[in-house]
């Protein structure tokens, strides 16, 4: 079953999604913030994945390159409590 | 080797640890769009995982009947014929 229906996988490392978290300011922990109130850095972010298949023999006689696109963001849960807290 | 032929009723199946999570099947689509969100958390320890977007292909699961006919000879000289279904098990529908 496994042989006939599956495409292809790709992975999307979380420390990726981490280097473009929101970060505290070294002084005082708090997140900086827009005119508006919003965290800067948090919002979701564009990620063209290019998949891989299990034979390599496929990939490479493949034309196009399938891919998937994937918006993510990671919110560390200081973010989420002070945007909790200081709005 | 998968051949997706002209056709497939794509699906993802995201995973993250030990959490999975499924899209929706879209019928009959090379480019499908499911515009689906999903949160998780994420724990101290799996911070250097990945989230992994596995594509299957929907199409190819759903239950086949294949029909095999055997002709045997008899002494009369008739044929005679054993049919055999095989049916996948337990066929998932889509969403």
């Amino acid at each position: 079953m496994f042989a006939q229906d599956y495409v292809g996988e790709v992975p999307l490392l979380l420390n990726e999604l981490n280097s473009k978290a929101p970060k505290p300011s070294p002084e005082n922990g708090i997140f900086p913030v827009t005119a508006e109130g919003k965290i800067i850095g948090d919002e979701l972010q564009d990620y063209v994945l290019t998949l891989g298949s299990r034979s390599a023999e496929l990939e490479e006689s493949s034309k196009e390159q399938p891919t998937i696109t994937v918006r993510a963001k990671f919110t560390p849960y200081s973010a989420l409590r002070q945007r909790f807290w200081r709005t | 080797m998968t051949r997706t032929g002209w056709d497939m009723d794509p699906f993802c199946i995201i995973s993250f640890g030990q959490k999975v999570f499924r899209t929706r099947v879209i019928r009959h689509s090379r480019n499908p769009v499911w515009d689906e969100r999903l949160f998780f958390h994420v724990k101290r320890h799996e911070h250097a995982y990945q989230i992994l977007f596995t594509l299957f292909d929907w199409d190819k699961m759903s239950s086949n009947v294949s029909v095999v006919v055997l002709l045997l000879g008899t002494a009369d000289g008739g044929p005679n014929y054993v049919c055999a279904g095989l049916r996948r098990r337990g066929a998932t529908s889509p969403q």
